[in-house]
C-alpha cells in the first residue's frame, strides 16, 4: 500500500461526505409528505434523483482514492495556516454582533495575514483597521446597508 | 431594421453621463479584478450585488456588471503575461507564449497584442451578440418545458465535462451545487425542503453565498497551505507599447480566427472559455509556419487565445440573455443578478425590458472602447497592483468575503453557511474538483426542477416527452454524447500527461 498522499485523503472524505449527503437527502426525502395528489411530480421525485445520484458518485469517489496507486503528487498542505483562518473566521461570526464590524474585520485581516506567514502584526492591523472602518462609512454610511456597529458601542450613543 | 433602431435606442440610454460613469467605474472593477490574482469576475459580482440592489436601477446595474465581467477579461492577461500566473482559466493559453515574451524583453508587445486584440475580438463579438441574441430569442419561443428542461441538462453536462480531466469530479461538483439548490421551499407545492428547521434557510441557500464560499475563501485557504506567497517577480514592462510593423502583420489574423472561434464556442451552451482558448491557441500553432517558437515567445499565441477569450466572453451572454441559460459560473452570478432585480432573462427579456437588454449591449460597445485605454496607455497602473503583498491581497478578500455574506441578510448564518462552503471549497481544490459546477448547478437545479415538473404535468406524468418532442431528444441525445465523447477520448490518449486546465476553477 502506498502511502495516502493529501490527494486521496481528501478524494476519501469528499466521496464519504458526498454519499452521506445523498444518503440524508433519500432519508429527508421519505419523511416528507408527497404532496397533492393531482401533481405529476410530487416534492420528492428531483431529490430523490439527486440523493442517488450523490450516493454513486460519492462511492465512486471512494473507489477511486482506494484504488489510486502511489501518486507522483506528494504536494504538502500547511494545515496550521488553514486552521488560523477557519479559526479567525469562527471568532468573527462569535464576536461580530457583540464588537462590531471594525474590529472583527480588523480581527480577520490580521489573522489572515498571520496565515500568510507576516510576522508584523501592528502594520497588518493598520492596514486592517483602515479597511474595515473604511468600508464601514462606505458601505454603511454611503451605501445604506447594516454592518453592526458593535453592541457594546450602542449604549454609549445614548438612546 | 428593428435590430438597428434597438440598439441605437440602447446607445441613447448608455449614453446618458450617468451610465458612461457606471460603465467606466465597471471597466475599472474589472480590470483590477482581472489584474489581481485570486479574484474573478465571479467573485467580484457575487460580492458587490449585495451592494447594487439598493443602490441603482437595474439597467445601470447591469451596465456596471457587464463592464466588470468584460475588464476581467482584460485584466487576465496583463497578470498572466508579466507574472505567468493566470488569473482565470481563461487566460492559461496566453500564459505560455504571454510570459516567455515577457522574459524576453517584449511585454510591451505581448500586452498590447492582448489589449487589441481584446478590443477587435470584443467588437465584432458584440456586434454578433446584438444580431444573434434577438434572433435566438425568438428560437426561445418555441421551447416548452421539456425542451428547456433537455437545453439545462445540455448546459449542465457541458460545464461538468469540459472542465477539469475527470467527470466523476465535475460530477460530484456538479450534484453537489443541485444538492444544495434543494434548500428551501418548494415553489410548487409551498413544501420545506431540507431547511432543518432553520428559518433561515427556508429562502434557500444564496448562490452569493456558495460562489463566495468557494471562490473566495477555499481559494484563500487553499493559497494559504500551499504558501503561495514566496515573491514571484513580475516582469517589467519597457519600451514601446507601440506594436512594429511585423508585429501587426503575425497578429491581425489570429485576432480574427480567435474570434471566429471564441463566439461560437460561448454562444454554445458549451460554457466557459477555456475551451476556445486553447483550441485558437493549437489553431495558431498549426498554421504557423514557425511551430517550434510557440512556448518561445510567438506573438500569434497571445494574440489568438486574447482575442478567442474576449469573444467568447460576449457569446456567454447570447444564451444567457436570451434562454436565461448561463453557461459559465459568472454567467450564473449575472443570472442571480436579474432574479434580485426582478428581470427574467429569457425570450420575453427582449419585449419586456427593451431598455435594459438594449442599454446593456450598447454599453458593451463603450466598455470595449473604454478598455482599450485602460489598458494600452494606462497598463503601467495596472502593474503596480501587482505589487501588493500576497498577505494583504488575501487578508482583503477574506475581509470582502465575510462583509457580502453578512449584509446579504444581516444574519449570521449565511457567515456560518461561508464557512462551511469555504472548508469544502479548500477540499475540493485540494482533489482537483473544478467548483463552476456547483455554481451553475445551484443555480440552475431550481430552474431544472421547476421544468421537469411542468413538462410532466403537461404529459400528465409520461415521462416519453423528452424523446417524443423532437428538439428536447435531440439535446438529450447530445448531451449523452458530450459525456460520452471526452471518456473515450481521454481513455484513448491515456497514457498523455493529466490535462493543463486540471483543477483549476
Amino acid at each position: 500500500m502506498s502511502a495516502w498522499n493529501a490527494e486521496r485523503l481528501g478524494t476519501a472524505v469528499i466521496g464519504a461526505g458526498l454519499a452521506s449527503l445523498g444518503l440524508f437527502i433519500g432519508w429527508e426525502t421519505t419523511a416528507m409528505p408527497a404532496g397533492p395528489a393531482y401533481a405529476a411530480v410530487g416534492p420528492r421525485a428531483f431529490p430523490a434523483l439527486i440523493g442517488i445520484a450523490l450516493v454513486v458518485i460519492g462511492l465512486l469517489h471512494v473507489r477511486m482514492a482506494v484504488r489510486q496507486g502511489a501518486s507522483a503528487d506528494d504536494a504538502r498542505y500547511d494545515t496550521r495556516a488553514v486552521a488560523w483562518i477557519a479559526g479567525t473566521l469562527i471568532v468573527q461570526m462569535i464576536l461580530l454582533r457583540w464588537v462590531g464590524w471594525i474590529p472583527a474585520a480588523t480581527l480577520v485581516f490580521v489573522g489572515v495575514c498571520r496565515a500568510f506567514g507576516s510576522r508584523r502584526p501592528g502594520r497588518d492591523a493598520l492596514i486592517g483597521v483602515v479597511l474595515a472602518a473604511g468600508t464601514f462609512v462606505l458601505f454603511n454610511l454611503v451605501l445604506g446597508l447594516n454592518l453592526p456597529l458593535g453592541e457594546w458601542v450602542e449604549p454609549l450613543r445614548g438612546r | 431594421m428593428e435590430t438597428f433602431a434597438s440598439l441605437l435606442h440602447g446607445f441613447s440610454l448608455a449614453f446618458t453621463p450617468l451610465n458612461l460613469m457606471w460603465c467606466a467605474l465597471g471597466v475599472t472593477i474589472g480590470t483590477a479584478v482581472g489584474v489581481l490574482p485570486g479574484i474573478g469576475p465571479s467573485l467580484a459580482l457575487a460580492l458587490l450585488l449585495p451592494v447594487t440592489g439598493n443602490l441603482v436601477d437595474p439597467t445601470s446595474a447591469f451596465i456596471m456588471f457587464a463592464g466588470i465581467y468584460y475588464g476581467a477579461m482584460y485584466g487576465g492577461s496583463t497578470t498572466s503575461i508579466l507574472l505567468n500566473a493566470p488569473g482565470e482559466p481563461s487566460s492559461i493559453a496566453t500564459t505560455i507564449d504571454g510570459h516567455a515574451m515577457a522574459r524576453t524583453g517584449r511585454a510591451a508587445q505581448a500586452l498590447a497584442t492582448a489589449a487589441i486584440g481584446s478590443f477587435v475580438a470584443g467588437s465584432i463579438a458584440t456586434a454578433a451578440l446584438t444580431f444573434v441574441a434577438p434572433s435566438l430569442a425568438k428560437l426561445a419561443l418555441l421551447f416548452g418545458p421539456a425542451e428547456y428542461f433537455a437545453l439545462m441538462v445540455v448546459a449542465l453536462t457541458t460545464v461538468t465535462a469540459v472542465l477539469g480531466d475527470s467527470l466523476t469530479r465535475g460530477f460530484g461538483s456538479l450534484f453537489f451545487g443541485l444538492a444544495l439548490g434543494l434548500v428551501g421551499i418548494d415553489l410548487q407545492s409551498g413544501q420545506a425542503r431540507f431547511a432543518l428547521g432553520v428559518p433561515e434557510l427556508l429562502d434557500g441557500i444564496d448562490v452569493v453565498i456558495v460562489a463566495v464560499g468557494l471562490l473566495a475563501v477555499g481559494e484563500t485557504l487553499y493559497a494559504a497551505s500551499r504558501h503561495i506567497h514566496d515573491g514571484e517577480t513580475v516582469s517589467r514592462v519597457t519600451g514601446s507599447l507601440w506594436l512594429s510593423r511585423e508585429d501587426w502583420r503575425r497578429s491581425w489574423k489570429p485576432w480574427l480566427r480567435g474570434t471566429a472561434i471564441g463566439f461560437p464556442i460561448g454562444a454554445l451552451p458549451a460554457g466557459g472559455s477555456e475551451i476556445p482558448t486553447f483550441l485558437s491557441y493549437m489553431t495558431e500553432k498549426r498554421l504557423s509556419k514557425n511551430p517550434e517558437e510557440f512556448g518561445k515567445g510567438a506573438i500569434e499565441g497571445v494574440a489568438g487565445p486574447e482575442a478567442a477569450n474576449n469573444a467568447s466572453a460576449a457569446g456567454v451572454l447570447a444564451p444567457l440573455l436570451s434562454f436565461g441559460l448561463p453557461t459559465s459560473a459568472t454567467a450564473a452570478i449575472m443570472l442571480t443578478a436579474f432574479q434580485q432585480f426582478g428581470v427574467q432573462p429569457g425570450p420575453t427579456l427582449f419585449t419586456k425590458n427593451p431598455d435594459l437588454v438594449w442599454g446593456l449591449i450598447a454599453s458593451l460597445y463603450i466598455g470595449n472602447v473604454f478598455l482599450l485605454v485602460l489598458n494600452l496607455p494606462l497598463v503601467g497602473l495596472w502593474v503596480r497592483l501587482l505589487a501588493i503583498p500576497t498577505p494583504w491581497l488575501y487578508a482583503g478578500i477574506l475581509v470582502f468575503a465575510t462583509l457580502g455574506a453578512y449584509t446579504l441578510n444581516n444574519n449570521l448564518v449565511d457567515l456560518v453557511i461561508l464557512w462551511v462552503i469555504g472548508i469544502v471549497g479548500f477540499g475540493m481544490r485540494v482533489i482537483g474538483m473544478p467548483v463552476a459546477p456547483a455554481v451553475v448547478g445551484l443555480i440552475i437545479g431550481p430552474l431544472l426542477e421547476q421544468q421537469f415538473r411542468r413538462a410532466l404535468a403537461i404529459s400528465q406524468g409520461d415521462p416519453s416527452v423528452f424523446v417524443t418532442h423532437p428538439i428536447a431528444a435531440t439535446l438529450l441525445g447530445l448531451a449523452i454524447v458530450l459525456v460520452i465523447a471526452p471518456a473515450l477520448l481521454r481513455r484513448r490518449s491515456h497514457r498523455e500527461p493529466a490535462g493543463v486546465v486540471h483543477g483549476i476553477v
